[in-house]
């Protein structure tokens, strides 16, 4: 009987234990609170994507997969052709929205996906076991995942960061990210420089401005001015994509 | 026994510690929360540029002649309530000294945002005396740049003119609208660690316990033999 | 209970241990085959990458997901017969609740590996544990079925280390002798061993129904803490453990009715014990009824924009058959033939068993594939059709479940001797020299 641990000793040290490692939670919570706490965002992007101008041409589509060398199926920016109940139709433009409240980035198992300062939503391909929650869980279908081994990047020394993911990697999972990699190169966003019709702006919260390349605008007033929504806001993801319908157009398709 | 529970808790108190904080739990950048900034006007800087000018900095009016472009004099000012930002007038004058009537006139902040651009922050006509004004509460604090474009009347060519002033006044910060809730599920993670461990501990003790029972009490008389 | 009956249960129960006779080998063979081609097809898709399978950028969760929930699933017959019957003191358990948890943990092991096959990076799969994020629910499965797993293995092999003794002292090899020994803990049956024993099982069948209740929830919030529209639903947790408990029942009734007939046990496994199982079926299957009634009619009946999409294709559209065929086919006729009063109870029992597993699979199905497929923008549905490589590694999982039972019962006993001894009463004492002299133990 000497050593053996009596059952209410059992049960007191097991309770202790979990009190104890309770407590002990709180102190990191301490330390990540603090750290938060100091700097503020330089930049939280957006984008405004003018749906009276678009005219469904694609080249947005197409510059974004030359520029990342994607695939044939990844289209990271989707323009859809909607067909509105007056028997009309419009063409809109997806791109992924980075999210304020990123469904995706809740449910991936190892970090893979995270959300810069700059409020971009970022995929980190060297992470990433291709398990495809977060697909599951996108509401607008802004992700995909590399079946296939993808085309060949033109430089076999690139070398892929979650900023620049070219190449992909197969099994992993890729989507838009606002072409950080150029804007950290004072480039517009692919999508931006190519789309003809100038109806993509791309945007700062903070600085309050936005730009589709030719003009420049506020960005608070452009979107108040022109009844500026967010698609499927109500599902409370908080996306920084703000549509300008058409004037007479419903969404209500 | 008791070394292996201790062993167990020492073992998931370290992975707790190491796993806790950092980038796992919910990687979201949170905004903090900042009120209106106002700082003091600086009296220092006040001249005038022809305008009554009210209180505050003013600016250096900058007149550009164009041979025959209208001169477009801009001035700024603070406005009447100091946390309505600043009014920027300008006054379009034509080369022989008149007024230039109802002329279309755009009102643009320097920014640089992907190479110097032009932001458009308002647009007006001017009015008999050639004046017009816009109200104009800038994004963020310190030096603006402000280019006014007239954009040419009959025989008068487009001109522009230019001022910059310093903002002490500026709008509200973005924040972001992350729900309040977020915050609170931080510390979910913690009380089911809490709750595995308990979990565990109970596997391990019928295991064990039970094992170390058994073979401690072989000693003792069978039920058969008890009966006997 | 006397010691003939004693003694007859006993020889029945070890009767398969050593037995290698040419029944033994052919299925053993059958069974390895269709493991090994299953192996084979996921080697392929590892070599290839993941488009060999008929996923596609909007239907990226297919087989493997649905077979993963439908394997775990049907590892729930353990947990309900051997647990909550114990609880509940029902002694007709006691000749069926090896087979229930040695089921369950087939099924579970089998189960567990298909978020594994599913991956897109297998190689790194330990990154969920190195790198694990508390909110996301693939650890909350990682952790539930790790534990669960734990838990099942600790209660099988609790109740197993008196019969661990028993076939101990069957065996002619000495070296075999030992192992089982060890195994056993040196068992002798005394009071205190007994109570020890006894103390144990409680404290983990006690354990073991949250785990079970737990790792059904965490499959079901894979899919509930998304906004897709058929899945996003409160209900969803307790609609899985309900189908996990249902078709974990089924399960044990065919696993049991085919042992049963294969190593005769007609003796001890009588229509009393199917009669009753197919009581806990029907009334499992009323629950889950009820469930998907009360599911259906509160998105029915608002049909608001996120639910009616899928609604709409289950019902009457493109998923319709699938659904009903479920609905009829899979969980009102079974029941119903279950619920009978009449002859060849066990044969109906088996049969309506046999087409609630399938049912459940099917629902499964319908969960998973019209949940991804519908329309998240405006976009067409989209559509998924299995290719090779995901039908032959689920026949090749399938029939891993009967081949490990298999070889279990050829090392361990069939039906738990010390249940049953639990429930009926321990022998007359005169019968404790006797020692089954015809039970095979150490040919090879």
């Amino acid at each position: 009987m000497a050593g053996q641990m009596s059952r209410r000793q059992l049960l007191g040290t097991l309770g202790g234990l979990g009190t104890g490692v309770l407590a002990a939670g709180f102190v990191p919570i301490a330390f990540a609170e603090a750290e938060a706490a100091e700097t503020g965002p330089k930049r939280q992007w957006a984008m405004v994507i003018d749906l009276r101008k678009c005219d469904g041409c694609r080249a947005c589509t197409k510059a974004c997969q030359e520029t990342h060398h994607l695939p044939e199926s990844f289209e990271w920016i989707k323009v859809f052709e909607v067909h509105d109940k007056q028997g009309g139709s419009f063409f809109m433009p997806r791109p992924c929205f980075q999210c304020e409240n990123a469904p995706c980035l809740k449910v991936c198992p190892v970090a893979a996906t995270f959300k810069t300062n700059d409020s971009v939503v970022l995929v980190d391909q060297d992470r990433c076991i291709g398990c495809r929650m977060c697909m599951a869980a996108c509401p607008y279908g802004a992700r995909y995942f590399n079946y296939g081994d993808p085309p060949i990047a033109s430089n076999p020394f690139q070398r892929p960061t979650p900023e620049f993911p070219v190449p992909q990697q197969k099994g992993t999972v890729g989507k838009c990210m606002f072409c950080v990699h150029r804007s950290a190169n004072g480039e517009l966003p692919a999508c931006v420089d190519a789309c003809g019709m100038k109806a993509i702006w791309i945007g700062d919260l903070v600085e309050d401005v936005a730009t589709n390349g030719d003009e420049t605008v506020r960005l608070s007033t452009f979107i108040k001015e022109n009844d500026a929504f967010r698609y499927k806001e109500e599902l409370g993801t908080g996306p920084r994509v703000y549509y300008i319908a058409g004037h007479g157009q419903l969404l209500d398709y | 026994m008791r070394r292996i529970v201790i062993a167990l808790a020492a073992v998931s108190l370290a992975a707790i510690a190491l796993l806790g904080p950092g980038r796992s739990l919910l990687p979201v950048s949170t905004q903090p929360a900042r009120a209106l900034v106002i700082a003091a006007p600086d009296p220092a800087a006040a001249t005038h540029s022809g305008h009554e000018a009210v209180s505050a900095p003013a600016t250096r009016p900058a007149i550009v002649a164009a041979a025959d472009g209208a001169r477009v004099v801009v001035t700024t000012r603070s406005a009447t309530k100091v946390e309505q930002g600043y009014v920027i007038e300008t006054r379009i004058v034509s080369p022989d000294g008149k007024p230039v009537n109802e002329a279309i006139v755009r009102f643009y902040d320097l920014v640089d945002f992907f190479g110097p651009r032009e932001e458009l922050i308002g647009s007006a006509r001017t009015d008999g005396q050639g004046n017009a004004a816009i109200a104009y509460l800038p994004a963020s604090l310190g030096q603006s740049e402000i280019v006014v474009r007239f954009a040419g009347q009959g025989s008068l060519a487009p001109s522009v003119g230019t001022a910059t002033f310093e903002a002490t006044v500026a709008a509200p910060p973005y924040r972001s609208d992350q729900p309040g809730l977020l915050s609170f599920t931080r510390l979910v993670p913690y009380a089911a660690g809490a709750i595995l461990l308990a979990v565990w501990g109970l596997i391990a003790f019928a295991l064990f316990a039970t094992a170390r029972g058994i073979a401690v009490r072989a000693d003792l008389k069978t039920a058969k033999e008890d009966a006997v | 209970m006397d010691a003939r009956t004693h003694d007859s249960y006993v020889e029945r129960a070890m009767w398969p241990i050593g037995r290698g006779d040419r029944k033994f080998w052919i299925s053993v063979v059958v069974l390895s085959t269709l493991v090994a081609a299953g192996l084979y097809a996921y080697v392929y898709q590892v070599q290839r990458g993941l488009w060999v399978t008929g996923l596609n950028q909007k239907v990226s969760w297919g087989f493997y997901i649905i077979n993963c929930v439908f394997f775990i699933g049907i590892s729930y017959g353990g947990a309900m017969t051997s647990a909550i019957l114990r609880l509940t003191n029902a002694k007709w358990r006691a000749p069926l609740t090896r087979i229930a948890e040695a089921t369950a943990v087939a099924a579970l092991v089998v189960g567990a590996i298909y978020p594994i096959i599913d991956l897109g990076r297998p190689d790194r799969f330990l990154y969920v544990i190195q790198y694990a994020q508390v909110g996301s629910p693939i650890v909350w499965d990682l952790v539930a079925i790790s534990t669960y797993m734990l838990a099942s293995l600790v209660f099988l092999y609790l109740p197993l280390i008196p019969d661990l003794a028993t076939t101990r002292d069957t065996m002619r090899s000495s070296l075999l002798r030992r192992m089982y020994g060890a195994l056993a803990l040196g068992w002798r049956g005394t009071i205190g061993q007994e109570r020890t024993l006894q103390r144990g099982i409680a404290v983990m069948a006690v354990l073991i129904i949250p785990l079970a209740v737990s790792v059904h929830s965490v499959l079901a919030w894979l899919f509930a803490v998304t906004v897709r529209g058929g899945w996003h639903s409160t209900i969803f947790a307790p609609l899985f453990v309900l189908a996990a408990m249902l078709s974990g029942v089924a399960a044990v009734i065919i696993v049991v009715a085919v042992f049963r007939k294969v190593y005769g046990l007609q003796q001890f496994i009588t229509r009393k014990h199917f009669r009753y199982l197919s009581y806990l079926l029907i009334a499992l299957g009323m629950g889950y009824l009820y469930f998907m009634v009360s599911e259906y009619l509160t998105e029915g009946y608002v049909l608001d924009a996120d639910t009616t999409p899928v609604l709409e294709a289950i019902f009457i559209g493109a998923y319709a058959p699938a659904f009903w065929s479920f609905t009829i086919g899979g969980l009102l006729f079974p029941l119903a033939l279950a619920a009978l009063p009449g002859r060849f109870l066990i044969g109906r029992v088996c049969f309506a068993s046999g087409l609630v597993i399938a049912g459940m699979w099917l629902k499964r199905f319908l969960i998973v594939v019209p949940g991804m497929a519908e329309p998240m923008m405006p976009w067409d549905w989209g559509r998924y059709a299995p290719t090779w490589v995901e039908v032959t590694i689920t026949v090749g999982t399938a029939a891993a479940i009967p081949l490990i039972l298999i070889l279990f019962f050829r090392f361990f006993p069939v039906m738990s001797v010390h249940e049953m001894e639990e429930v009926e009463g321990a022998p007359e004492p005169h019968h404790a020299a006797l020692v089954p002299s015809y039970a095979s133990g150490g040919d090879e």
